[in-house]
């Protein structure tokens, strides 16, 4: 029925709108642009037009910056930290007898508790490397190359004691949920500097392995941020992004008259509710517009010379294979991205720890140590932080053949962004059981500040209002580690 | 003996009050009692015979010990021979005059005026004394202009104008004004502690009592240097704990100085400064600093360029104008022309990547006027020799990425000048590495690397000669045996 409206139409929509509908939408929206006012006055104030580049929160940083991305090697599962930073020699001397009793007595165990707790010494050795002779293992001889531009931080701590909250905990600061990750947090503060590529990728390692535990997406959720901040996993193995090419018959102007359309309409729909998220639609839409091109651009690794391939120890390109996710990592950081994270799980050894965790270390330590080479080569280590670590360590006492999750001590590295290379940050007591309560303790909210620091911001500063609070990353906590830079 | 002996001497110089304010005190009684005599000052106290008999005693026996101590301190001190001699006799006879006003005291026609005249002689001694510690004209060097001329003392001489940069001379006009400021005082005409002089060219090349100051231009081997870079806590720090010390722009000033061998005549105008000395010299010899942009305006305008241009300008600070500037979002579409566009905005340049974009040779004269550039990125330009040319007024650079530009080794030595240079990357070009060490030799200062290193090594030696073995916690806290001496 292909009737023009006439007269009688708009009759009609004048009676759809009744006083009652009048007075509901009107509530909806002023409740809306309440909340959004109420959120952050920036995301109403234009600064992220449709579809336009979000430039952060932060206009001028508080400290000077050194950072302008990061890189996350998120070691999943929880590496031992005395079988790969943290040397401890008088562990090895009471390996299997019973573990000191002072050490544990009234303390939070996972698995072990109620045992017979014995010591385990580790079975491998450590060296002296690089000119900063930092002990490191001999289960990682590329990291061992590069021991004079990483930052070994051997006195973390965390409080969640099993994986998915120790995630949480590592991630966001917090083990409650809708939390927003840290990726979404520099994301908010200080925008990407890119426009075709998401501001945070994710990236997992896939192989066969098993026996993994599972990663929630939750880890890079935006919680209650907009969620144009959160993290986008991108596939590890194929399109990294599915149905990114056209459909047979669409070309890339059809496309575009389509998003430009559905913009407009998106747009129509904002101005009603003044509703951040569809803001965020409309972002994502443009984005998503923006990758059909980017995206395979950005995994053609048949560009990377055979040199650059061996070096990370990429068997077949875009296998899923940590070492390739590496190689997207630097190849995303070329592009503007300002937080990358890459999950490789496969450290959760409570048992079969000697083979297992050689496994793991040949799977990440030829590619960890390759990114860093090749980000300073080209000039790039200087702005990119590398960070290097998992959720927790493991107990110095046995279990079985393994090691149990263990949340008062565990090691790290970090590198680039201004972070002094070649330095031992903090340490353990002779067990590796607990973090020295020093000046260079590291709990997971001094690692939050000390990371915002090496991009100039404030932790405490970098705020977002939620329910009436000032949430931030840190939480009520954090102290930036200042020894620890450059 | 002649260790006890100076050992006493020492307390000369506080002992020596302790006369001197008990016959002000019977001074002060005399003239009361004198002055009750007069009618309506009745109420003024006598001093009977016995008491000026024990005050008379108590000051004699007080100035007999500060003359022996004295005379102990003036074998061993480091002071001018004839301040020191005249003072020795004028001490010496108010001692002797103290024991002829104890003798003669009960005579009273001999002893009313006396006492004055001692009191006058005590006065002359005193003050020899304090022209020793002080220097001859501690009292008057700061009287006041116009009382000055009606007490008939010469003018005081006007400071000499500081030299202005063009003519000043470095030993003359920068080195002196700072041993004047902070050393003189103990090494200078009054006192020369150590037998070292350093009030004239002649005195100071001439060295102290440990030989000469200067070995060249060897930092190592510099005694003045070593000894203000020793602890604050060494004993052998100079300017001694407790005395105003140097600033560590003044130590940066003297190490350039000695570095480039000590020289009396050289003109500051004529030497090749480093930009570290430069930025302290300038202001002390009165040249105008570099103009530093307006923050609001500069922000303002970057808004502009960077929304028009499709490029990322961030503020790097809360209260200064400095800006990072990235180019690279815009890709091949920034050209020189856009570069260009830049120039408004150049005084406030800290950062600046250029990385892809379509910058050439024909851009570069626009980074001649970025004065604070610390940070540049030309990496895959393509700029070559030339290019290299328009950067060496760059002084403040830090960080230079050359990588994949067609830079070659004949355009290296360009960068000679950039003195702060610390980073510089040419992956991905012609440049040998043997051009890279002969640039980072003439940049970096190896000498001041020998002096730390020699510095550390002495350290070394004396931990080596303070450890002993078998170091319980007992013998800590046994008495260290006292390293035997000649």
């Amino acid at each position: 029925m292909n009737v023009p409206p006439g007269p009688e139409f708009f009759r009609q929509q004048q009676q759809a709108w009744s006083r009652r509908t009048f007075l509901g939408k009107s509530a909806q929206a002023l409740g809306a642009l309440a909340l959004g006012s109420l959120i952050n006055p920036r995301l109403l104030a234009g600064d992220a037009g449709v579809g336009g580049r979000w430039s952060g929160i932060i206009s001028s940083p508080q400290f000077p910056p050194r950072a302008k991305r990061v890189i996350h090697l998120y070691m999943a599962g929880g590496p031992s930290h005395l079988e790969t930073f943290d040397y401890k020699p008088e562990l090895n001397r009471i390996h299997g007898q019973p573990f000191p009793e002072s050490f544990t007595r009234g303390q939070q165990l996972a698995q072990l508790q109620n045992t017979k707790l014995l010591a385990r010494g580790s079975s491998f050795r450590f060296s002296r490397c690089g000119l900063s002779g930092q002990m490191i293992s001999d289960l990682l001889p590329y990291t061992q190359q590069i021991a004079d531009d990483i930052c070994i931080i051997r006195s973390l701590h965390t409080e969640q004691i099993n994986h998915d909250p120790a995630h949480a905990f590592m991630n966001a600061g917090s083990m409650i949920k809708g939390r927003p990750s840290m990726g979404s947090w520099l994301l908010y503060g200080l925008g990407a500097e890119t426009e075709n590529l998401p501001g945070f990728v994710v990236l997992m390692s896939r192989g066969p392995s098993g026996g993994e535990q599972p990663v929630s997406a939750r880890q890079w959720s935006a919680g209650f941020l907009p969620s144009r901040f959160q993290g986008v996993q991108f596939q590890s193995t194929g399109m990294p992004v599915h149905y990114v090419g056209n459909p047979d018959g669409v070309c890339q102007s059809t496309q575009r008259q389509v998003i430009d359309e559905i913009a407009r309409l998106n747009g129509i729909h904002e101005e009603e509710t003044l509703d951040p998220e569809v803001q965020t639609r409309i972002a994502q839409y443009e984005l998503a517009f923006k990758m059909q091109s980017s995206v395979p651009d950005l995994t053609d690794l048949s560009s990377e010379p055979a040199s650059i391939r061996e070096m990370y120890g990429v068997k077949e390109l875009g296998d899923g294979s940590f070492a390739s996710n590496c190689l997207v990592a630097r190849r995303l950081a070329e592009r503007g991205v300002r937080f990358i994270q890459l999950y490789h799980r496969g450290w959760d050894q409570h048992s079969n720890l000697d083979q297992d965790i050689q496994s793991a270390c040949l799977k990440v330590d030829q590619a960890s140590a390759a990114l860093v080479q090749d980000l300073k080569q080209r000039g790039m280590l200087d702005d990119t932080l590398v960070l290097w670590g998992g959720e927790f360590g493991r107990t110095p006492m046995g279990q079985g053949t393994g090691r149990d999750h263990h949340i008062n001590a565990f090691s790290a590295w970090m590198a680039g962004g201004g972070i002094r290379g070649g330095l031992t940050w903090g340490s353990t007591d002779d067990m590796g059981y607990r973090y020295v309560d020093d000046a260079q303790q590291m709990h997971v909210h001094d690692l939050h500040a000390t990371m915002l620091a090496a991009f100039g911001i404030d932790h405490e500063k970098l705020t977002y209002r939620f329910q009436g609070r000032d949430f931030r990353l840190t939480d009520v906590h954090g102290k930036v580690s200042q020894g620890i830079f450059a | 003996m002649h260790e006890t002996a100076l050992f006493l001497g020492h307390f000369h110089p506080v002992w020596v009050h302790l006369p001197i304010g008990i016959f002000l005190l019977l001074a002060l009684l005399e003239a009361a009692a004198l002055l009750a005599r007069v009618r309506g000052f009745g109420w003024l106290p006598a001093l009977p015979e016995r008491q000026r008999t024990l005050i008379l005693a108590a000051g004699t026996l007080a100035a007999a010990v500060a003359a022996a101590l004295g005379w102990l301190l003036s074998r061993g001190g480091d002071y001018d021979p004839a301040l020191v001699h005249r003072h020795r006799l004028l001490g010496f006879a108010a001692a002797a005059g103290a024991m002829v006003l104890l003798a003669v005291h009960r005579r009273r026609w001999l002893y009313l005026p006396a006492l004055p005249l001692f009191l006058g002689l005590l006065a002359v001694a005193s003050h020899a004394g304090g022209q020793l510690t002080h220097g001859s004209d501690f009292l008057t060097a700061h009287l006041p202009e116009r009382w000055r001329a009606r007490l008939g003392f010469a003018p005081a001489p006007a400071p000499p104008p500081p030299a202005d940069f063009e003519h000043a001379v470095v030993f003359a006009d920068v080195v002196q004004p700072i041993l004047a400021e902070r050393c003189i005082s103990c090494h200078g005409s009054a006192k020369s502690s150590g037998g070292l002089r350093l009030d004239s060219w002649e005195l100071l090349s001439k060295g102290g009592k440990h030989g000469p100051l200067f070995k060249g231009s060897d930092l190592a081997g510099n005694e003045l240097i070593r000894r203000i870079e020793l602890a604050p806590a060494d004993k052998e720090h100079m300017p001694p704990r407790g005395k105003p010390q140097l600033s560590p722009d003044d130590l940066t000033v003297l190490e350039w100085w000695v570095g480039t061998g000590a020289q009396r005549d050289s003109r500051v105008a004529a030497m090749d400064l480093p930009t570290a000395v430069d930025e302290i010299l300038g202001p002390r010899l009165g040249r105008a600093p570099d103009p530093v942009p307006d923050r609001a305006a500069t922000l303002a305008a970057a808004a502009q360029t960077a929304a028009s241009m499709g490029i990322l300008i961030r503020s790097m600070s809360p209260d200064e104008p400095w800006l990072d500037v990235n180019a690279a979002p815009a890709g091949r579409a920034f050209g020189d022309l856009d570069l260009a566009r830049l120039l408004p905005l150049a005084s406030a340049i800290v950062w600046l990547d250029l990385d892809g974009t379509a910058v050439t040779d024909g851009g570069m004269p626009a980074l001649e006027s970025m004065l604070r550039l610390e940070r540049l990125h030309l990496a895959r330009l393509p700029v070559g020799d030339l290019s290299l040319a328009h950067l060496s007024h760059l002084r403040r650079l830090q960080y230079l990425n050359l990588r994949g530009t067609k830079v070659t080794d004949r355009g290296l030595p360009a960068l000679r000048p950039l003195s702060e240079l610390r980073a510089l990357y040419v992956w991905q070009t012609a440049v040998t590495p043997a051009a890279v060490k002969a640039l980072g030799d003439s940049i970096i200062d190896a000498r001041k690397i020998a002096l730390w290193t020699a510095q550390r090594d002495q350290l070394d030696q004396r931990i080596a000669a303070e450890r002993f073995e078998g170091n319980t916690g007992e013998a800590l806290r046994a008495p260290v045996p006292p390293v035997a001496s000649k």
